[in-house]
């Protein structure tokens, strides 16, 4: 068609209503910081790996929440089948058959780092495990949140000479309930100095904190208690024997014990209490 | 991501109930109906020498999860200005979402409507579509990639003019058998002029709009993200973000320059390169910022008898444009970027592929063939890509000489010299640029009208990444119906510093692993079905620009397409 004044004037037009057809939007209000005040301790368990470029990233994310709520987070950082494989340079393999069990259980997920909070599968969230670091406290915080339905108290004696471990784990409901409800116990390890992947370097002197070492019970917890009746305590001991390390690893003083209450409803299993407590008291 | 189908079920059911009623009035008139099949099977076989494991395919113990695919099947029928599209999706222990992972669904992938009256087109369900060549906003299809982006709402078309058409669509961004959240609208202004009948210049401007509405969940995720920024870190929110578009065709005898620019509006999105102060005092990488984008794109060709000249340059600047900013890798891209390299097709020259980047990239490329003759042609083509402070990410010298012998015999080869910044494309940290020098050669040979033999051969000289490669394929050609392909990838000369290499579980000395390749191919007609046993290095897979690291893959693929 030949280019008549017509039709310029006519595109010119169009083109001017089409940029300017955009409205004035006002920015959104962002409020400060939350500072939750809660009796609920949440559990995150982290998927993580010393060849995964990004995990610093999220494990910098989990020390922040902790920083933030020291007395209302655990963590646990699992070092699975996934960008877990040692470094060249790597002293330690922090990888094991429970821990990778513990990642697989977690699947599908799409990529490291993720994070389980209180091992729940969050309905705005596609994978148990999510894998975008930001949204971790936006979870943890909805979980601070809610009521607490437990205490969860532990105490700790261990043996120096047998390396005789013994954990006592106390559970006082502040609910009346009955179904079916679960423990489970981890050991983790921290302040251990080795290689980690971090963007486009290694890190050869990172210090990698919470490792999930082992756990005394089935990775989906052990069965604890079919019902709650409040302030009646619900109460179960672990005992365990640290093993020894040449390689300066299970160095007790940097062992912590992860203790935490679910509850069952048919696949969900869902964290309701955490509590955390060194080996050496 | 919020599951759809009844909103899509509802939208089918009413346009049925519509196209039933007209078409009653029509029955005479029996229209098209066609329709493809593509149907992919894996059978993965673990093997840990060449990193194939890891996965639910090849870990599970249950010999039934070592098999997967996917399966496509479509259905358009056209009949009085009425058009409607089905297609039905099935994925089934299915790696092609995440290489790493397992995924099963079945569900309607696409249903869509479109009716034309004279001018007017309007078109409801998915619908696939572009704005220019696709800055500001792409709706399309890649299977290999999982990319599915369609818009699940409506659009509308209108032909002003004979020279003149205006669309706008509005909806959803599909993901899998649902949407992502936010809302996509657009319109978009596109004409054609030309400058008298004798002119030898024509124009095809266009001009384009799209608007992002992020949906409330989203927001609140973001506040929640946002909130916890400190100082000066700390950015605005909003709800919407426009791109716009500024596109034209220039055509003047034996030139045609096609240019486009883009603009962002002001928005948010996450920056996996930008510092964030943690509460701790600890930077870490990964922020959101909130920053306007730009691209400006330019492809000028020459072409007459025996001559083809293009050069083309795209500067890129913080133009990530998802329906959802907390998306990442290939997710939720509303737009596309034209890839600035060249696609090459043989197993060497393509294993090291660049992504095209969308925060911060300058490339240009240039493209010359030339036919000397009946019987000898050549290619040559250089592409550079840096990002905007000037790293290198990609270059590529390649060039290619034909040279045919009648029907009889075609000899070709080249020769393509590349620098790969691997640590960027493929986030692997401390690995230097990847320099690779590949020769390569191909000879088919027609012994009859229905026997050929294609002889392919490449070999690769590196020092990074997994070394020096050799590849050879034979492929022998009976037509019309059989295809059988013999080929291997050889690890000639590994390389001792790459952890990725395999090696020996007892010396940990590095292996020269062959990784084979045998296969058939049956064709009749429009339909094709493959068999073929694979080893495959992990490597780069892209469509378009648009790539993502698959791990290594050993086992049996049966692939079948069918088309009516």
């Amino acid at each position: 068609m030949y280019l008549t004044m017509k039709s310029i004037i006519f595109t010119t037009f169009a083109v001017i209503l089409i940029i300017f057809s955009s409205c004035r939007e006002y920015p959104i209000e962002i409020p400060s910081p939350k500072e939750i005040i809660s009796n609920r301790v949440v559990l995150i368990e982290e998927l993580t790996g010393v060849s995964c470029p990004n995990c610093p990233a999220g494990a910098e994310k989990v020390e922040a929440l902790l920083f933030d709520y020291p007395d209302n987070v655990v963590a646990v950082a699992v070092h699975g089948k996934f960008l877990s494989k040692p470094l060249d340079i790597s002293a330690y393999d922090f990888r094991n058959q429970e821990a990778e069990e513990l990642e697989d259980s977690f699947k599908p997920w799409l990529g490291k780092p993720a994070a389980a909070i209180n091992r729940i599968h969050f309905p705005d969230y596609e994978f148990q495990a999510i894998d975008d670091v930001d949204l971790w406290r936006t979870y943890v915080e909805q979980e601070l949140e809610k009521d607490n339905e437990l205490v969860l108290e532990l105490a700790q004696n261990y043996n120096e000479s047998t390396r005789e471990l013994v954990i006592d784990v106390t559970a006082i409901p502040v609910i009346n309930e009955s179904g079916e409800y679960r423990i489970g116990v981890v050991i983790t390890e921290g302040d251990i100095v080795d290689a980690q992947l971090d963007q486009g370097e290694i890190l050869p002197a990172y210090v990698h904190n919470h490792v999930f070492r082992t756990m005394l019970t089935d990775i989906e917890g052990d069965p604890f208690t079919t019902s709650w009746t409040q302030n009646e305590p619900v109460e179960k001991q672990f005992s365990f024997t640290v093993p020894t390390s040449e390689d300066g690893l299970w160095n007790t003083e940097h062992l912590e014990v992860v203790a935490f209450i679910s509850r069952v409803d048919g696949d969900r299993n869902e964290v309701m209490q955490a509590a955390k407590i060194k080996v050496e008291g | 991501m919020f599951d759809n189908n009844c909103y899509i079920r509802y939208i089918a059911l009413g346009l049925f109930v519509w196209m039933s009623s007209t078409l009653a009035l029509h029955a005479q008139d029996k229209g098209v109906f066609s329709g493809g099949v593509e149907m992919n099977i894996n059978y993965f076989q673990r093997d840990s020498l060449i990193g194939a494991v890891g996965t639910p395919q090849y870990d599970s113990t249950d010999v039934i999860d070592h098999y997967g695919g996917e399966l496509w099947v479509t259905l358009n029928y056209r009949i009085k200005g009425w058009e409607i599209g089905v297609r039905g999706d099935l994925f089934q222990n299915s790696n092609l979402r995440d290489p790493n992972g397992s995924y099963s669904g079945i569900g309607l992938g696409r249903l869509s409507v479109s009716k034309r009256w004279d001018k007017l087109e309007l078109s409801l369900g998915h619908i696939y579509d572009q704005i220019g060549s696709g800055l500001i906003y792409r709706a399309w299809e890649s299977r290999p990639l999982f990319i599915d982006n369609a818009l699940v709402g409506g659009a509308i078309k209108y032909d002003l003019t004979d020279y003149l058409t205006v669309r706008a669509f509005a909806g959803k961004q599909k993901w899998i058998f649902g949407v992502n959240p936010g809302e996509i609208s657009g319109v978009a202004l596109d004409g054609f002029f030309s400058f008298g009948t004798e002119s030898p210049l024509t124009i095809s401007p266009g001009i384009g709009f799209v608007n992002r509405r992020k949906d409330q969940i989203t927001v609140d995720e973001l506040v929640d993200v946002v909130r916890n920024y400190i100082g000066d870190e700390r950015i605005e929110l909003g709800y919407n973000n426009q791109a716009y578009s500024l596109y034209n065709t220039l055509t003047y005898k034996n030139i045609t320059w096609y240019s486009e620019l883009a603009l962002k509006g002001i928005e948010t999105f996450r920056d996996p390169n930008e510092l964030k102060t943690e509460v701790t005092g600890v930077r870490t990488f990964g922020k959101y910022v909130r920053e306007r984008g730009s691209v400006i794109y330019n492809s000028i060709s020459y072409a007459r008898k025996g001559l083809g000249i293009t050069v083309e340059a795209k500067r890129t600047e913080n133009f990530n444009f998802r329906s959802d900013p907390t998306l990442g890798l290939n997710l939720g891209l509303i737009n596309f970027m034209p890839p600035m390299n060249r696609q090459n097709t043989y197993r060497l020259t393509a294993r090291y592929s660049p992504a095209t980047q969308d925060l911060s990239e300058i490339a240009y490329q240039f493209d010359l063939s030339y036919k000397f003759n009946r019987k000898l042609s050549a290619n040559v083509n250089y592409s550079n890509i840096k990002t905007l402070d000037g790293t290198t990410l990609y270059r590529e010298y390649f060039t290619e000489w034909v040279y045919k012998q009648k029907r009889k015999w075609q000899l070709s080869g080249g020769l393509q010299i590349q620098n790969y910044n691997q640590e960027v494309y493929e986030v692997k940290p401390e690995v230097p640029l990847v320099k690779t020098i590949t020769p390569f050669a191909e000879f088919l040979y027609r012994f009859t009208r229905k026997k050929s033999l294609r002889i392919e051969t490449q070999y690769m000289n590196t020092d990074q990444d997994f070394g020096s490669w050799f590849f050879a394929q034979l492929e022998l050609g009976l037509a019309p119906h059989w295809i059988i392909e013999l080929s291997g990838m050889y690890n000639s000369d590994p390389n001792e510093n790459s952890s990725s290499v395999p090696r020996d579980p007892e010396t940990k000395e590095v292996l020269n692993i062959l990784y084979p390749t045998v296969g058939v191919t049956y064709i009749h007609h429009s339909n094709r079905l493959s068999l073929r046993y694979v080893k495959q290095v992990e490597g780069i897979v892209c469509s378009g620009g648009i790539c993502r690291l698959e791990p290594a893959f050993s086992g049996v693929r049966m692939s079948f397409s069918s088309t009516f």
